[in-house]
């Protein structure tokens, strides 16, 4: 009897004893006492703690009474009751303090039988603006922006602390914090401003590297986020560079680029190539690319003091010209920097007659063949002739025999999209007898174009 | 100009015009392509076959070789041992294994293989047997199938071709014509030919790959392009 008695004591203690109500600040857990106290916090501003009600017991436990009351305090998205908590788990329940009027404040926190006295003292601050050589501090996050400058150069803000109060206020710790910001001056703390009173200060923004920095700046019990971002000085512009020779279609040419001074800062980026067509005939040419991808971009990059460029680790990339005329285009794409003018340059593919690639001539029995590989890069082929003759060398009756494929040409340029390349065949049918058509030795082919006429070298029927 | 008595009916003459190609070679993930355009202007098409080991072609036949066997154009597919091979249609040496073989009527035949020595290419000669490129301690030879030294060839890569065979140095391809003449082309750093087509073989050397254009008097070496990614 003695033992029951005992137990039925302790069994209601232990149930509410698994509840124990926690602060949390993202790392740790600690238990929170009796009286909780949030300190000083600026009028006007906010200051949440995550508190957490934890089950620290084997069993559950239910949460059937989560409240507050007292002034400035307020719970943010509180769970609702009943809640039941397993074992080992937790909800959160994030606490706000906030007032306007500087004044001390207190509330009671209730979870379940657990009770925690909240504290707080919101205390009037200086505002805080900037003058010069920055922004903000934003509304709604106090970040001060710095900006963007180059790398090695210092930026000054120039920021002022007022007292818009009728009481006189006492600054007592004004810090910089952050790779690459302060040192502070003009201000050292603690300071204090009379009603109405007006001081200005200066942080300095000195980033070595170019990247994006950011640091803090406290005020007593305020924090401003500090932001900067450093780019690299301007590159000297680049110049992007063919051999000598003539440029036209069907050419495999290299690429080169170049520094017209040291380059101030190791880097790296794309060069781009666009191709446009002269002719309304195909929008593109598959085979204007940079070989060494087989794509239209291919990485660049060069380290400082260096004036030439290295072009996907070489030290030019060859691009090939293309069966169509029209112009080529590079420009460059860098990564993180800027440049002192635009480098883009553009190349002119010339129209030009047909480039022969291959000619020959076969015979069958009663025909006649001449194959012709080529391209026509004005896509405006069609009109030819063809002229055959004897082992003499005479031209044989009809002479040159005008032939018009033009519409055979346009319809194969628009069933397909490589390029201006084509492998033409052409049958003769011939009649006659072995003999007479074996007389046949030779011909010649003349292809003819908007920009011009080609001919083949004689081509001689085996 | 010269009247026959046959008549060149130029009324019906018809053209075809089709896209022109090189040959095929193997892109940098071993999908076989065919290589399209005109010398010095070239795409590579769509792969017609993935995990080829080697190919190559002659004017009737294309051979590919892909981990476990050998593919021909016609559709006929048979078991071959694994790793790379050197291919001159119609045979096919299995380097890892040492074994030669011949396509015939769809099959692949063993044939009885008498070299000693590193094979390095092989060509079908005029008369239908089989000739050796074999590196040896002693230097690079021309062999028959019989392993008769036929003629010395210089170190280094080397493929034999039909009418000569196509040879590097450190600075550059040279193609020996069977006449004898040669034909330098400014392609440093070779290390290895493939066939690419009538007329043209392919060197890679380092990351790129090259084209020699073999014909007498358009001779002209030129890159191929990356398969894109």
């Amino acid at each position: 009897v003695k033992v029951s008695l005992v137990l039925a004591l302790v069994l209601p203690l232990s149930a509410w004893a698994q509840l124990a109500v926690v602060t949390y600040d993202g790392t740790m857990e600690v238990p929170a006492a009796s009286l909780f106290d949030y300190g000083k916090v600026a009028a006007g501003d906010t200051k949440d703690i995550r508190f957490r009600a934890r089950n620290t017991g084997n069993s559950a436990v239910v949460l059937s009474t989560l409240s507050i009351a007292g002034a400035g305090f307020s719970m943010i998205n509180a769970p609702s009751t009943p809640y039941t908590i397993a074992p080992g788990n937790f909800v959160e329940f994030p606490v706000r303090f906030f007032s306007n009027t500087p004044a001390a404040y207190s509330a009671n926190l209730q979870v379940n039988s657990r009770s925690v006295l909240l504290m707080a003292t919101a205390v009037p601050v200086p505002a805080l603006t900037a003058a010069s050589g920055c922004t903000g501090p934003d509304p709604a996050t106090r970040t001060i922006d710095f900006g963007r400058i180059q790398k090695g150069a210092t930026g000054t803000c120039t920021l002022a602390l007022q007292n818009l109060s009728a009481q006189s206020l006492v600054v007592a710790a004004l810090a910089v914090g952050g790779a690459a910001f302060g040192p502070l001056q003009g201000l050292r703390a603690p300071l204090t401003l009379l009603p109405g009173e007006r001081v200005t200060f200066t942080i300095t923004f000195a980033p070595p590297d170019a990247a994006t920095y950011s640091g803090t700046l406290n005020a007593d019990t305020r924090s401003f986020p500090l932001t900067g971002a450093a780019f690299n000085p301007l590159l000297p512009n680049p110049a992007l560079a063919l051999d000598l020779a003539t440029i036209g279609s069907a050419q495999q040419r290299t690429l080169k680029m170049s520094l017209p001074s040291a380059a101030p800062f190791s880097a790296s980026g794309y060069v781009n190539l666009k191709f446009a067509p002269a002719t309304s005939v195909v929008t593109d040419d598959p085979a204007v690319m940079f070989v060494a991808t087989g794509t239209r971009i291919v990485p660049f990059s060069f380290k400082q003091g260096d004036t030439q460029v290295s072009l996907n680790g070489q030290a030019g990339t060859v691009f090939q010209t293309g069966t169509t005329a029209g112009t080529i285009t590079f420009s460059l794409t860098p990564a993180g920097f800027q440049m002192d003018g635009d480098p883009t340059t553009t190349i002119t593919i010339p129209p030009a007659a047909i480039g022969i690639d291959t000619a020959s001539a076969t015979r069958r029995a009663n025909d006649l063949d001449i194959a012709v590989i080529g391209y026509d890069n004005t896509y405006t082929a069609g009109s030819m002739s063809f002229t055959f003759y004897d082992a003499s060398g005479n031209a044989i009756n009809p002479g040159a025999i005008q032939a018009d494929f033009t519409a055979a040409f346009r319809s194969y340029f628009t069933s397909q999209s490589g390029g201006s390349a084509f492998l033409m065949r052409v049958t003769f049918p011939v009649t006659g007898t072995d003999a007479q058509v074996k007389q046949v030795a030779s011909a010649d082919v003349t292809l003819t174009n908007s920009a011009g006429v080609a001919r083949t070298q004689r081509l001689t029927f085996p | 100009v010269r009247a026959f008595a046959f008549l060149i009916v130029i009324v019906s003459a018809s053209a075809q015009i089709e896209h022109p190609g090189l040959g095929l070679m193997l892109d940098q993930n071993g999908a076989a392509r065919p290589v399209l355009g005109v010398a010095g202007s070239v795409t590579l098409g769509d792969a017609i076959a993935n995990d080829v080991q080697a190919l190559a072609c002659s004017k009737r036949l294309c051979l590919l070789k892909t981990d476990a066997s050998v593919v021909s154009s016609s559709g006929e597919s048979a078991d071959a041992p694994p790793g790379p091979a050197l291919i001159a249609p119609p045979f096919i040496y299995f380097e890892r294994t040492n074994q030669l073989g011949r396509w015939t009527d769809g099959e692949l035949e063993p044939i009885d293989l008498a070299v000693d020595g590193q094979i390095l290419s092989l060509r079908e000669a005029a008369d239908g047997t089989i000739e050796f490129a074999v590196a040896r301690q002693n230097g690079v030879w021309l062999m028959d199938s019989d392993g008769t030294v036929i003629d010395s060839l210089p170190s280094g890569p080397v493929m034999l071709l039909q009418h000569g065979v196509i040879f590097a140095d450190a600075d550059a391809v040279i193609l020996r014509r069977a006449n004898g003449i040669e034909v330098r082309f400014d392609v440093a750093g070779a290390e290895s030919f493939f066939p690419l087509g009538e007329g043209y073989v392919g060197v890679r050397a380092g990351d790129s790959a090259w084209a020699i254009r073999m014909e007498p008097g358009r001779e002209q070496a030129f890159l191929l392009p990356r398969a894109a990614p």
